[in-house]
């Protein structure tokens, strides 16, 4: 095969596999969000993911109390319980055990741990045949290929890939699609494998400490089978899996079949307390890197997972590029969290750059991880720790300094002038960059200049300092004009302070996160002194009010200044949506309606719901619902830059959700997002208008 | 929503039940929205949750074993058989060779959870799991005074279980799988179909 034919055929499958995952993703959405609601029933799902997070807490406050007394009770069960610090020594003490039971057969169920460790690749070495028997993993394992997902291995497999396969191993034809007769061959292949095997060896989702149990869920019933019926049974688990109690444990039952894969329940939830009558079992705690994520106060949250997938499941890079790509062995948004301390910053180094920041594995994961800030964590571990970068950093570095920016944009608006069309440059270049997204029009006028010659408001009335942003004020300024206009009919002084630049999102984003301080204690600096702080962009208010924090956390002196102003920022939508009834939108209905998306950090990190609806149907203007409201533009972190193809695609997907609703404007409140849009519909030939919730809305002051 | 839909007691609800017509009575309750009142009706809660997940549910008021419509070779648990003694002209409890598959098993459960659907077993014993493992059908005996409302019963049960049993499952439906194009597919390692029998008497 040539290197062309073979570039196009794997481009072809990643196409397949990017659409069998839309598909799995949107329908797991609505699974999901049924059984999740339920919930409701039994306190609902943030009391009972807090009350998760908070007993994984307290458990590695007392870790090694809670070891002692799982291992105390499980060996007064029968089991024989042993504590590993790595992934050598959990294969030794395995294929060693394996050896004295003289095993040739291992029968196993899923466990992640296991891949965690290598060990199926360790026995082989030691020449014992590990045989995986959950469905997913046993085809994945025979074609000699790696799980792509935590909870559905074998996602990137189609069903004629299985077929084929199955035809390979077994020596006879299957119907592709006939999936039961395929599934049907499975368990009479392997119910023979279940009769040799004399070491059976499974995961464990939960241990118990009060009591020695090992929990495991399953639906197949393969799980069972490798504990019960092989005279010799190992469990191998990590030691974050341990909590205290079965009404700890059952709080996880509840969310974990629900977020995996939408089921109330899986089929067997297993309670295993030492061996059955004439076995042996053995539990093989594993930590390899985990006491050490414990000690770093930035990461230890991400040992509450219970591996349930969802993060993956509402990752819109995931479903481009899959978990081959996205992670490393532990695969999607937490993958790319604990994998340095399991295999290493190198192998994390990669796929990090896929996240776009969006932070809707935040928002869905049953355990309040809080992975996107973690991500940005690592981002920033990487920057630091590895070399690269030269370019970057000058970049950002440079778009620090606001004279700088200010004279580059200049200097770009005056050389670009000839291929303004509207809002958008038609440069008769293309890159990776712009071949799939239509540049923005630079302004000879930034906002803050158009902004002076305004006629001057009562300084009785309350006073509002703005943050122009930097995109708004010098990219897009009709919004930060609209934007100022907005907040003076609403009944406000606005004030703009000159010294503003950059709140330091895109260093921040981008994991350069010295840059980022200077930006950070430059816009603390000049805002610290106002009572309310307004910005039309919600992205901003994300930095101030939750990620300054983060940056400022070994600096107690900023730390304050960022803890005193973050509250006082609020995004321009959601401060005028709480008093629509001051700002005097003309009465008339706009004939025409609008679909609205909102900036996925609005709802993942600041909660906002439905606050452009209301704001806009306060001006009588009409709102149509766009197919999949949350999910991200494409726009986020700093992907649109490091991956431009994965940021395309996912702009892609917005655009046939946006284009369904079946409307000519869009609106969104993130001045990022308008650009980003914009440049998408032109590059992709659509007639859609985008625009900030401002520039529409003061089109609707009465008094213009 | 069906508003004129009755919301019968359970006692009568049980006799419709015991005529076989529930689902459409079910169908039509549920509709209707009867969930929403909350645990006082625990029994057709686990009914609907049951049956969501794919068990098929049947109600006795007696247990005989003609009722039961079990096969000559059918295997019966002894936690089964334990708790009903009635099964012992039809005992056949199953030799411990894991090549087995059996035709239909018959366990019986301590607790029914009306929340999940699920009944929890205790299968210490080889013999006894495979029972639950190996049957191509399954049949889960339940008394009627042992479902609860909530998961919390079968937290409280096992908190309250000293030494906890060595093997205790929450067995909700037929095993399945969707590992392949996330096709749905029941009978996987475990049994392709599961009844629950709740029955009313005292054994
Ligand atoms: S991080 Fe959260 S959402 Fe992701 S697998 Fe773990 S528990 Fe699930």
């Amino acid at each position: 095969m040539t290197t062309g034919s073979r570039a196009t055929e794997d481009q072809r499958r990643q196409e397949r596999l990017s659409a069998v995952l839309l598909d799995f993703q949107q329908a797991w959405r609505t699974d999901r969000g049924d059984r999740i609601a339920q919930l409701d029933d039994v306190g609902g799902f943030e009391t009972l993911r807090n009350g998760l997070a908070t007993a994984k807490r307290e458990s590695r406050a007392h870790w090694d109390d809670q070891i002692a007394a799982f291992t105390a009770h499980a060996q007064e069960a029968g089991a024989r319980v042993v504590l590993v610090d790595s992934a050598d020594a959990a294969n030794r003490y395995i294929i060693d055990l394996c050896h004295e039971k003289r095993a040739e057969l291992v029968v196993k169920g899923k466990s992640m741990a296991t891949e965690e460790i290598l060990l199926n690749d360790a026995l082989l070495e030691a020449g014992i045949t590990p045989l995986e028997t959950d469905l997913g993993e046993w085809l994945v394992q025979l074609a000699g290929d790696r799980p792509s997902h935590l909870v559905m291995p074998a996602i990137h497999m189609r069903r004629q890939e299985v077929a084929a396969l199955l035809e390979r191993v077994l020596e006879r034809s299957f119907d592709p699609d006939d999936i039961p007769t395929m599934v049907r061959a499975a368990r009479t292949e392997l119910r023979e494998d279940f009769a040799r095997a004399s070491v059976g060896m499974t995961g464990a989702n939960i241990l118990v400490a009060e009591s020695g149990t090992v929990v495991i869920v399953c639906n197949e019933g393969n799980n069972r089978m490798s504990v019960a019926l092989p005279d010799t049974h190992i469990v191998v688990a990590g030691i974050e899996k341990m909590v205290g109690t079965f009404a700890e444990a059952m709080n996880i039952i509840r969310l974990l079949p629900r977020s995996a894969t939408g089921q109330v329940i899986t089929t067997y939830t297993n309670f295993i307390t030492g061996p059955r009558p004439g076995q042996e079992q053995h539990i093989v705690l594993i930590d390899n890197g985990r006491t050490e994520m414990n000690r770093r106060p930035e990461y230890a949250d991400a040992l509450s997972c219970i591996r349930c997938g969802a993060c993956a499941n509402v990752c819109p890079s995931f479903q481009v590029v899959g978990g081959h790509r996205f992670g490393h062995i532990y695969t999607g948004p937490i993958g790319l969290v604990v994998t340095p301390f399991h295999h290493g910053l190198e192998a994390a180094a990669a796929p990090q750059e896929l996240c776009v920041s969006c932070g809707a594995c935040t928002a869905v994961c049953p355990a309040e991880i809080p992975l996107a800030q973690q991500i940005l964590q690592l981002r920033s571990d990487v920057r630091e720790q590895l070399p690269g970068g030269v370019l970057r950093r000058l970049l950002l570095r440079s778009f620090g300094r606001r004279w700088l920016f200010a004279a580059a944009l200049k200097v770009g608006a005056v050389l670009t002038r000839p291929f303004r069309r509207g809002p958008i440059l038609r440069v008769p270049i293309t890159t990776k960059w712009t071949s799939w997204r239509s540049p923005p029009s630079l302004p000879m006028l930034p906002a803050r200049h158009r902004l002076r010659t305004r006629k001057a408001s009562d300084q009785h009335l309350p006073t509002v300092g703005i943050l122009l942003q930097c995109v708004s004020d010098r990219v897009a300024p009709d919004i930060a004009v609209a934007a100022v206009k907005l907040i003076e009919a609403a009944g406000y002084n606005v004030e703009i302070p000159e010294s503003q630049h950059c709140c330091g999102l895109p260093a921040y984003d981008g994991g350069e996160w010295d840059i980022a301080r200077k930006m950070a204690r430059d816009t603390l600096r000049t805002f610290e002194r106002f009572e309310t702080i307004v910005t039309p962009a919600p992205s901003c208010v994300v930095a101030m009010a939750h990620e300054y924090e983060n940056l400022f956390r070994d600096d107690p002196k900023w730390l304050r200044v960022a803890q005193e102003v973050g509250p006082k920022v609020r995004d321009l939508v959601s401060f005028l949506a709480a008093q629509t009834e001051k700002v005097p939108f003309s009465v008339n209905p706009l004939p025409e309606p609008v679909t609205v998306h909102r900036f996925c950090q609005s709802g993942n990190v600041l909660g906002h719901t439905n606050e452009q609806e209301r704001l806009l149907s306060a001006a009588g203007i009409q709102v149509v619902n766009q197919a999949e409201p949350d999910v991200c533009c494409g726009f986020g972190g700093s992907t649109s830059a490091t991956s431009p193809g994965v940021s395309e695609a996912i702009a892609a997907r917005k655009l046939k959700s946006l284009e369904a609703a079946g409307v000519s404007t869009v609106v969104t409140d993130n001045p990022g997002c308008v650009l980003h849009l914009q440049g998408v519909f032109d590059a992709a030939g659509a007639e859609m208008k985008v625009f900030h919730p401002a520039e529409i809305l003061e089109q609707r002051l009465s008094d213009r | 929503m069906a508003s004129d839909t009755t919301i019968m007691p359970d006692d009568r609800w049980r006799y419709w039940v015991a005529r076989g017509d529930y689902r459409q009575q079910m169908t039509a309750e549920l509709a209707s929205g009867w969930m929403i009142d909350g645990n006082q009706y625990t029994m057709r809660r686990f009914f609907a949750a049951a049956v969501a997940a794919g068990c098929e549910v049947e109600y006795l008021p007696v247990l005989g074993i003609a009722d039961l419509e079990l096969a000559d070779d059918a295997v019966i648990s002894s936690g089964a058989l334990g708790r009903y003694p009635q099964l012992a002209p039809k005992a056949i409890l199953p030799r411990e060779s894991p090549l087995m598959t059996f035709s239909e098993g018959v366990v019986a459960g301590e607790l029914g959870v009306a929340e999940t659907g699920s009944v929890l077993v205790v299968e210490n014993e080889l013999s006894d799991r495979l029972v639950s493992m190996m049957s191509e059908h399954l049949t889960v005996l339940l008394a009627a005074d042992v479902i609860e409302d909530r998961l919390d019963a079968a937290t409280a049960w096992l908190s309250a279980a000293r030494p906890v049993p060595t093997y205790v499952v929450l067995l909700t439906g037929p095993s399945r799988t969707a590992d392949i194009e996330r096709s749905l597919t029941i009978g996987v390692q475990g049994p392709s179909t599961t009844r629950v029998i709740i029955v009313e008497e005292e054994p």
